[in-house]
């Protein structure tokens, strides 16, 4: 019973708890003066070991701690993966990055917890199946660090004898294995020709300086691992070959070893920050340019005759009773434009691929049959339609502001029915219309507003038909 | 044991205080509704689904009474189906209850224009389009 008692009031401290969390930096200030007081020192145990977990100089820890910490942060933040988890010390366990369980070990590089953690992804493969030893006391020497192994081995790294749940053992018998038996030049100019694999072991050599700086007691192993690893960094980086090591190392590089990357691969850390500089200053010219041309396209779109025609198709059979759509209303053969019968997808069709008429972006022989609005960026894309919301330089697109002519899809948020829509699941049947003037939105019926209905239809689409010249006018985007 | 008693009692009285609170505010929003300007007020849309989902949650005579006066006003400026559908959860669950009261405020011509979206809402969902 009193387990019982207990494990109700966790479940409602925990509630409390999470209520706490969701608190905003802007209500610091309506915090107690206890709960100010806890939040202050949770801040100063994440300093401390952010301040433990570098080998910033103190200028620079100094300079970080100023006003222009908040720019450079910003950045980083923006830019690379960095975030304030990247300020957590991982620990290397055989070579593998890893994480400290709560109580201080380094768990193992096979554990689902390491494996699953995204974070870690990034310092290369992962400890899975693969690099099993196929036996009990067999552990796997991260290859990117301890090289392929074996000549006569399987070329995934070296299988050492050793408790695989102990770092120290295991890690060990690793850097035993490597100056003992270790190909350390074929690893070397294998590391070399791979500038990818070479950037992971750049991260994983940083991320060891850091570890070892904090924890060279309690993991003996520290001492041999960081003259290893200091030893072939040496090797590894030139002037030459610096600049192809540039694009792998964006998701490596944290504001947290930036200076370990410096000193390991001659200022390489430095060289990737301006190169993340000039990068963005590269990708915000690109999307200003694009949206320029994007504007102009948009423009020709707007003042298209096939434009105008549709838009004139629309306004006509919205007073029409097309086919059956009135069946179940009062209407027989026409209605009130402003009156929909729920058939808007097919009403916007025959808008777009009119039966013997001219000026038409489709022809009826193509009448996407049996489609509801939800699912028309499948066949509005084969018509060579745009989805203007997939664009990152239209980013501020809504159908309110939408150009004329843009055709713009819903799905609906209060459903039953589930459509996958470019492997997204959405609700449907959805919405289509298309905007006319500013308050003109047309399908089935005529509305003065984006058919939003208190929310019950959310936009995903907004559609309209970019001329080859426009399209062969606009830049690639640089991806950070 | 009493203190689990205790526990549950004031986590139920928690959950109805917060829904009471909630049935309260959409009530008197609703009130204050005398006249619909627009076609398309979403602020009005948004505060008939939310009545329509709370009442879904917890039957209210006030509520309901409230919510169904604010429908018809609406439907009257935009009789679309989509209208219907705002408020269609709840006339699907309380369908006596809501029967009752739809008959008692909407007029005769409005009346049929609701049961004919009642009817639109229905073929849209079974066979689509949009």
């Amino acid at each position: 019973m009193k387990k019982l008692t207990l494990l109700i009031s966790i479940f409602f401290g925990v509630q409390t708890l999470a209520l706490e969390q969701g608190i905003s930096f802007e209500l610091y200030h309506q915090l107690s003066f206890e709960r100010k007081k806890d939040f202050h020192q949770a801040l100063m145990k994440v300093m401390e070991r952010r301040t433990l977990g570098t080998r910033f100089r103190d200028s620079i820890i100094e300079e970080r701690l100023t006003s222009s910490v908040m720019k450079s942060w910003d950045f980083w933040i923006s830019t690379a993966h960095a975030d304030v988890e990247n300020a957590e010390i991982f620990c290397n366990f055989g070579g593998w990055i890893s994480e400290f369980d709560d109580e201080g070990e380094c768990l193992a590089p096979w554990s689902s917890k390491v494996r699953e953690n995204s974070v870690l992804s990034v310092y290369g493969p992962v400890y899975n199946g693969e690099f099993s030893c196929g036996g009990a006391k067999l552990f796997r020497c991260n290859p990117i660090i301890f090289g392929q192994g074996p000549r006569d081995g399987d070329g995934k790294g070296f299988c050492a004898t050793a408790d695989d749940r102990d770092p120290r053992d295991s890690t060990t018998a690793c850097i035993e294995l490597y100056e003992g038996g270790g190909d350390v030049e074929t690893h070397i100019n294998e590391l070399k020709e791979d500038p990818e694999k070479l950037a992971n072991y750049l991260g994983i050599a940083s991320e060891v300086l850091r570890f070892c700086q904090k924890s060279f007691d309690d993991f003996p192993y520290c001492d041999q691992l960081t003259t290893n690893i200091l030893n072939t960094s040496g090797q590894l980086v030139s002037c030459e070959n610096r600049d192809s090591l540039l694009p792998f190392m964006p998701d490596i590089v944290t504001p947290f070893n930036l200076d370990e990357l410096d000193s390991i691969a001659k200022g390489l850390g430095s060289k990737t920050k301006l190169y993340l500089e000039e990068l963005r200053k590269k990708q915000i010219a690109a999307v200003e340019k694009n949206k320029e041309v994007l504007n102009e396209a948009i423009e020709s779109y707007s003042v298209d005759p096939r434009t105008s025609a549709t838009l004139e198709r629309l306004r006509n059979n919205s007073k029409k009773c097309l086919i059956d759509s009135c069946k179940g209303t009062r209407h027989k053969n026409s209605k009130p434009s402003s009156k929909s019968v729920a058939f808007c997808a097919r009403y916007v069709k025959f808008a777009l691929f009119p039966y013997g008429e001219e000026n038409a972006f489709g022809e009826w022989a193509d009448y996407p049959w049996s489609t509801d609005a939800v699912e028309s960026g499948a066949w509005l894309k084969e018509m060579g339609f745009t989805n203007l919301m997939a664009r990152p330089e239209m980013s501020q697109l809504t159908p309110e502001n939408a150009p004329k002519g843009a055709i713009i899809v819903y799905e609906d948020v209060s459903t039953r029915r589930y459509y996958n829509v470019d492997g997204q699941k959405r609700g449907g049947p959805g919405h289509i219309e298309i905007k006319g003037e500013s308050d003109e939105y047309m399908s089935d019926f005529i509305n003065d507003e984006p058919t939003r209905i208190g929310g019950l239809r959310k936009p995903i689409g907004i559609y309209i038909k970019i001329k080859p010249k426009f399209e062969e006018a606009m830049v690639e985007v640089p991806e950070l | 044991m009493k203190t689990i008693f205790l526990i549950l009692t004031f986590s139920i009285s928690l959950f109805t205080f917060c829904n009471g609170e909630v049935e309260e505010i959409l009530t008197k929003d609703l009130k204050a509704i005398s006249k619909i300007e627009k076609r398309n007020d979403n602020k009005v849309f948004k505060l008939l689904r939310e009545s329509a989902s709370s009442l879904e949650k917890k039957w209210s005579e006030d509520l309901s009474t409230e919510m169904v006066r604010v429908y018809a006003l609406v439907l009257k400026k935009n009789p679309n189906f989509f209208i219907t559908e705002l408020i269609y959860p709840i006339i699907e669950a309380k369908k006596k209850e809501m029967k009752a009261l739809l008959e008692k405020e909407l007029k005769s011509s409005d009346l049929e224009i609701h049961k004919e979206n009642i009817k639109l809402i229905k073929r849209r969902t079974k066979k689509g389009n949009g």
